[in-house]
């Protein structure tokens, strides 16, 4: 049974993420390409994939539990670390040369809920980052 | 009144009869470019049914054909777990007929008051295994890879019971149209399932036989031998393949299906190739049709060690413009969903808080059935409520609905925060505001002393509630413990959507999908989408239907789009455009925005009309929605020429940008001569049909 996330990055650790995540698995390619930032206004400060993923790779990415309280502020109620070492070891026999503190960071970095997308952003503040110009 | 009646029956019938005649294939009768996708279409590849493959499912003989260990009897014509057995528990059905490796529907009605049962469809394995913990008809559809079921209790459970159990193969799931995949090998088999490959059906007058395949052994030791559609690899001591070396399969833009059947006494490493992918088969049986979009040309079987006869049953290939989506989290999901609550028939789950109150279950409810409960009070002087926090409920009109009738309360007050609220007389059906009013309240009498009580709002629906009153005009008094009203079938939906029925919902994933709710393709607005390969359009006309159901309205939407826009000979439709809440029938770089706004959420059944010769920017676009022309604030026209050679991206711009929130039902995209207008009224119809927007 797939399982949602959302997963938000920060912009500089979005490149390694999309790598990582391609070298795990052919759905993994194309991953992180909706910017977000605070205000809307490119550029994007975080990056944004949303949606249905397998079990194995919901395994291996850390996710964290929120709850919200009477007075709208979140509090952090749970998170599971994922198992970096994996996806270090499966990106090496993929050829992809990345390192275990690489892959760390990108999960430290990462925001990864089962949380709506828009009730995430909420969370942290963050919108679709649009052009300004009428397309 | 009953005459008026008696004819608008008679003009929907033939308005019906009218739709049923029609098929959008119609449109591309002379092979005109173009697309028809129709989430709607796992209706017919899910309904039809092979035969029943259960034996004595009824337990009218008894346990006779069961593996029943000492805790099962038949009571009543029903088979009954004595109550907090866990030790020689299992009901195992064994060699039923089942072939392996076919998807089937597993039907069965249970009862159970506490506690869970679990079903195994395989029997020797916990793959697919289900934990169940409420009452109810089940029906599951799986893959299913044993020839073997069973029922048990892992802990203990009280009340039990199993009848009409039913087995049978859902024998079109060959042709389906909706892959979870991109590669077309896992058919989307249920609404919630991610949407990765549709098909276009422009082109689909049945699979085109691709005959004439010639095959090669490439490699190995072992003998083949090729008898018509045959392929026999003999006495494979390493491995042994064998390839298609010609044929007529083509291998651009279309997706092939291959159905095998492999027999084998002794073997090992046998598998399937289809345009490259590998597939394990089974033995001794016709595996379920796979598909698959790859380009690669290989078609291929392999024997490590044995001898393998390989039947080849279909080989075929089903030419368009398919949509799929590569990258997992980015794929719409199908959807049906309407009732934003959950758990709308078990009030006993932790979802529906209990305020100075207790629920009772098993009364009999306003379709005779026994899944009402009843609100009762306790002895406090208090509020005596039940209530629930739906979530992601827009802001909007939004209704919310539930069954009542009186108990030894003849009152109810339904509230909801950002509602507002009413009360209502469970006698006569009558209601009062309360302090905060919604903007439209009723009752619908439905017979035996139940009323369907709603009451409507345009704001954010936070908590539901529902309160047993004494007088009509309070919600808290001293109570009288096990006091109350009868309840049933909770519904909290956008107003517009009201005419459809009720919709039970148990979890997210789990609600009531049958043929009343309409099947949408559900792009989340952040970073869903799909693209065909490139298109030819050879035209200059072009004609765009759309069943959407718009969940935003600021910001440029993409619902679809010729090219990667901004170039000279594109089309797009956007919902909304900017701000406006309105629709944006794009033209080359033009805009072509509708004068009247369309507030989300809201679901329209869009069509355009392109065509770059005419004369004004409005006629080259001819946009209507709901049936009716529309007019354009802006309408900028554009100079003449072809439709550019490009993919289709829909939900998205070129798959990266502004993105698409909400739902999409068919969607039709031709190119060809301007339809004429009884076409257009037939295709609206026939996509209003499957959309439910008018």
């Amino acid at each position: 049974m797939d399982a949602f996330r959302t997963l938000i990055l920060p912009a500089a650790v979005t490149p390694l993420a999309r790598e990582i995540a391609a070298t795990l698995s052919p759905g993994g390619i194309g991953m992180w390409t909706t910017g977000l930032s605070p205000t809307g206004a490119e550029p994007a400060t975080h990056y944004i994939s949303t949606g249905l993923i397998s079990p194995e790779f919901a395994f291996m990415v850390p996710d964290q539990t929120w709850e919200q309280g009477e007075d709208g502020a979140w509090t952090q109620t749970g998170s599971t670390p994922g198992n970096p070492e994996a996806v270090h070891a499966a990106c090496n026999t993929a050829g992809l040369e990345v390192t275990l503190a690489q892959v760390l960071a990108v999960f430290d970095a990462a925001d990864v809920t089962e949380q709506e997308p828009f009730t995430a952003l909420g969370r942290l503040g963050l919108v679709l980052a649009q052009p300004n110009t009428e397309p | 009144m009953q005459l008026r009646a008696t004819r608008l029956t008679a003009i929907a019938h033939a308005v019906r009869r009218a739709i049923a005649s029609f098929s959008p294939a119609s449109l591309f009768a002379a092979n005109e470019p173009g697309v028809w996708y129709d989430p709607s279409d796992i209706d017919r590849y899910m309904t039809p049914l092979g035969p029943e493959l259960v034996a004595n499912g009824d337990f009218s003989s008894g346990l006779t054909g069961w593996a029943a260990q000492s805790s099962w009897s038949v009571v009543a014509g029903k088979a009954v777990l004595q109550d907090g057995v866990t030790a020689n528990s299992q009901l195992a059905k064994f060699d039923y007929g089942l072939v392996n490796g076919k998807l089937v529907e597993i039907r069965f009605d249970l009862t159970i008051s506490s506690g869970s049962l679990i079903f195994r469809p395989n029997y020797a394995s916990t793959t697919n295994q289900q934990a169940l913990t409420t009452s109810g008809t089940k029906v599951l559809q799986l893959l299913v890879a044993a020839n073997s079921f069973e029922f048990f209790a892992l802990s203990a459970c009280t009340g039990a019971t199993i009848d009409n159990i039913s087995v049978r193969e859902l024998t079109a799931i060959g042709t389906a149209t909706m892959f979870q995949d991109a590669a077309g090998t896992t058919p989307v088999t249920a609404v919630e399932q991610p949407v990765g490959l549709i098909l276009d059906k422009s082109r689909q007058q049945g699979f085109e036989d691709v005959t004439g395949a010639v095959w090669t052994k490439t490699s190995g030791d072992g003998v083949v031998t090729v008898s018509g559609n045959q392929i026999t690899i003999s006495g494979a001591t390493t491995n042994t393949t064998v390839t298609r070396t010609s044929g007529s399969i083509p291998f651009a833009s279309g997706i092939a299906r291959m159905v095998v059947r492999a027999d084998w006494t002794s073997a090992t490493g046998v598998q399937r190739w289809l345009r490259g992918s590998p597939l394990a088969l089974a033995n001794g049986v016709s595996n379920l049709a796979t598909m698959s979009l790859n380009n690669a040309s290989l078609e291929r079987f392999d024997v490590s060690t044995g001898t393998v006869t390989f039947t080849v049953i279909a080989f075929d290939y089903w030419v368009g413009a398919h949509a799929s989506q590569t990258t997992a989290t980015s794929r719409p999901v199908l959807s049906s969903r309407v009732n934003q609550l959950v758990k709308t028939e078990d009030f006993a789950d932790a979802a529906w808080t209990k305020i100075e109150a207790t629920v009772a279950s098993g009364f009999t409810d306003s379709a005779g059935t026994s899944k009402a409960w009843k609100l009762q009070e306790n002895a406090a002087s208090a509020n005596h409520l039940i209530t629930i926090s739906p979530t992601g409920v827009s802001s909007t009109t939004n209704r919310w609905s539930v069954e009542v009738k009186a108990g030894e309360r003849n009152y109810a007050l339904l509230f909801g925060s950002g509602i507002g609220g009413a009360y209502f007389n469970l006698t006569d059906g009558t209601s009062v505001n309360f302090s905060t009013a919604p903007d439209n309240k009723g009752a619908v009498n439905l017979g035996n002393g139940w009323w369907r009580i709603w009451i409507e709002k345009n704001a954010v629906a936070g908590n539901c509630q529902l309160y047993a009153s004494d007088t009509g005009s309070r919600f808290s008094y001293q109570g009288t413990a096990g006091s109350g009203i009868y309840f049933a079938f909770p519904d909290l939906r956008p107003a517009n959507q009201s005419a459809l029925p009720y919709q039970r919902v148990n979890t997210a994933t789990d609600y009531d999908a049958g043929p009343a709710f309409p099947r949408y393709l559900k792009f989340d607005g952040v970073d869903d989408s799909l693209v065909t390969p490139t298109i030819t359009p050879g035209a200059d006309k072009a004609q765009v239907f759309a069943g959407v159901r718009k969940l935003s309205g600021t910001g440029f939407q993409m619902l679809v789009e010729l090219g990667t826009g901004l170039n000279e000979s594109s089309f797009a439709v956007t919902a909304p455009s900017s701000a406006n809440n309105d629709y944006d029938f794009r033209l080359v770089t033009g805009s072509g925005q509708t004068q009247t706004v369309y507030p989300p959420p809201t679901t329209n059944v869009l069509s355009a009309g392109y065509d770059r010769a005419a004369a004004t920017g409005q006629l080259q676009r001819n946009p209507r929605i709901n049936g009716e022309p529309v007019a354009l604030v802006t309408a900028v026209p554009a100079g003449p020429g072809s439709f550019m050679i490009a993919p289709l991206y829909i939900g998205r711009r070129a798959s990266t940008s502004l993105p698409f929130n909400g739902h999409l039902y068919p969607l039709i995209v031709r190119f060809g001569p301007t339809l004429t207008e009884a076409q257009i009224t037939q295709t609206e119809q026939w996509v209003n049909s499957k959309t439910g927007a008018y």
